[in-house]
């Protein structure tokens, strides 16, 4: 046990130091703000192109559009590090020729992993919270109750854990198909429009709507739009069914992200592609 | 200048290139599934403001019909970004493979390998175009309106000269200031944004607009909506054409500068290793 906690420990602040070594005020607004805050801004043009929020209100009960988006884009962060954060680890150590020197070390390398996905995370945590304030100083934030911060910080956290065994999948898929990056891209446009971070998932088509109940963060935007917006309590009907999803998804994804993960880790030993570029 | 050199330097960096490509399964497959998740996202952002007339509605004010000019503009941001992440990183990808010094070593001409790399890269992404065109037919209803198939096509390839342009312009950029990562992701989101990908950028406030006006992809759409929504014709296209090529012609120049200094600066200082 002490020793899974010194790799986690070691791994989690390596990985916490290449995120902190980028945060300058370029690396800051380019990597992690510019992107939530101009999709905010597009949402913005898009309301004022047609004409205000009305139908959007009667369609979600939401009371701001702006306040639905800032909440949102906020979680982008989320995706970038959960979801991405391992495989973008394993891929810089695989270019950087060091990923078949981890992994003859005796260390569990799902831990090692956890520590990367982690230290990405810690990062992530800030970005949520100062995306959540820039939307809400420029466009305002309206909510219909008194926000119920708790409720919110329960299913952000919740979020996360499921997300990270998307992480343990992805991060499995690129031992063997390499191209991190391009698949990122992919991966975060589908994630992005799955999950109602720019608009409602009742939007979607039904078996749209089918797949984006799939995905843990689109219960983990729900409710705490849900929280944040509307006031909900952990005992409102709304919010019991996210929790009770969220904890079903995770309870089944994690276990399947591990053994994914374990096997296309075996199998890149196997054929060598470890090391492959 | 010896142009046989040049066409040797031009077909070994493309041919390189494009194998580099083909050789990974997971980036064709990227590529071809990659339009469709942002195409359906610029489109159906929409859809939570208001029923499908009342979009259309809202856009008969800028004079494009909603899902043509959707997917017009995410067809030049998705050849832009493939410009950005190909021909704008290139030569910072050598430094971090380790090779940037060995290729400054070689007497090849920097603006070759980079023109090069942007026809390679606009190669890979042709697929785009035609995908983006069938979704927008076949799921959101796209109609062209197109009277001068010249017109199109001379569109379509001034606005694939000017973002090479722009690959080259930021090649340079991206190696002096050692963060093409960071920029490059944080420069798609502004310009995805200012060039009024997903609305006319009628629609923007004035303010935004001067912004929009200083970057190629504002007018390779513009132009573009003209051509392919709008049935305009050459007669009526050239003063839309003009400032794209204009401001492709200053960044190309740009680049150009910028690529020099960091020659300069490579032989002077030694710094180019450094990551």
């Amino acid at each position: 046990m002490h020793f899974l906690v010194r790799t986690f420990w070691a791994s989690f602040i390596s990985s916490l130091k290449v995120v902190l070594r980028a945060v300058t005020f370029r690396g800051l607004v380019a990597f992690n703000i510019s992107v939530p805050f101009f999709f905010i801004l597009t949402s913005w043009i898009t309301l004022q192109i047609m004409g205000g929020g009305d139908f959007f209100t009667g369609l979600t009960k939401m009371p701001h559009f702006l306040s639905f988006v800032t909440i949102g884009f906020a979680f982008n962060g989320f995706v970038f590090s959960a979801a991405m954060g391992g495989a973008h680890a394993l891929r810089g150590d695989q270019e950087h020729g060091t990923l078949e020197l981890v992994f003859v070390t005796p260390s569990n390398k799902l831990v090692w992993l956890l520590g990367k996905i982690m230290g990405n995370l810690a990062f992530s945590l800030i970005n949520f919270a100062v995306i959540l304030l820039l939307g809400s100083l420029l466009f305002g934030f309206q909510a219909t109750a008194q926000p119920n911060i708790p409720v919110a910080t329960l299913f952000v956290l919740l979020t996360i854990i499921a997300m990270t065994s998307f992480g343990f999948v992805f991060a499995g898929v690129c031992f063997i198909a390499k191209r991190e990056d391009e698949l990122s891209q992919v991966l975060w446009t589908m994630m992005v429009f799955l999950s109602g971070l720019a608009f409602p998932v009742e939007v979607l088509p039904q078996w749209g709507q089918a797949i984006a109940w799939m995905i843990p963060i689109t219960h983990g935007v729900y409710a705490t739009r849900q929280a944040l917006l509307l006031g909900a309590g952990i005992l409102d009907p709304a919010i019991i069914t996210a929790l009770g999803m969220l904890i079903l998804q995770t309870a089944i994804l994690l276990p399947i992200g591990v053994i994914l993960y374990s096997r296309l880790e075996r199998k890149a030993r196997e054929t060598g592609a470890l090391a492959t570029y | 200048m010896s142009l046989a050199k040049e066409w040797r330097t031009f077909t070994a960096v493309f041919i390189r290139n494009i194998k580099l490509f083909t050789a990974y399964k997971a980036w064709i497959i990227a590529t071809i599934i990659w339009p469709i998740p942002l195409l359906a996202l610029n489109i159906y952002t929409y859809s939570a403001l208001g029923t499908p007339d009342d979009v259309s509605q809202a856009f008969t004010q800028y004079g494009y019909p909603f899902a043509g000019s959707i997917v017009v503009g995410t067809i030049v941001y998705l050849l832009y970004n493939r410009l950005l992440w190909g021909t704008g990183i290139s030569i910072q990808r050598e430094r971090w493979m380790g090779t940037i010094e060995v290729l400054f070593l070689t007497p090849t001409n920097k603006m070759t390998i980079l023109l090069a790399s942007g026809v390679s890269s606009l190669v890979e992404a042709s697929w785009w175009i035609a995908c983006i065109f069938f979704l927008g037919g076949a799921i959101f209803g796209l109609q062209p309106n197109i009277n001068s198939v010249p017109a199109v096509a001379i569109s379509i390839v001034s606005t694939m000269a000017a973002l090479i342009a722009v690959g080259v312009f930021f090649a340079g950029f991206f190696v002096l200031t050692r963060a093409a990562d960071q920029l490059a992701s944080g420069l798609q989101a502004p310009i995805r944004f200012f060039s009024g990908v997903a609305f006319p950028v009628g629609a923007l406030p004035q303010m935004f607009q001067y912004v929009s006006y200083l970057i190629p992809v504002t007018y390779g759409i513009l132009v573009l909506r003209k051509a392919v929504l709008q049935g305009a014709n050459m007669a009526s296209l050239w003063l839309d054409l003009l400032p794209l090529y204009i401001v492709a012609a200053i960044f190309m120049i740009a680049g150009y500068a910028t690529l020099r200094i960091v020659e300069r600066r490579a032989k002077k200082k030694g710094t180019l290793y450094l990551i």
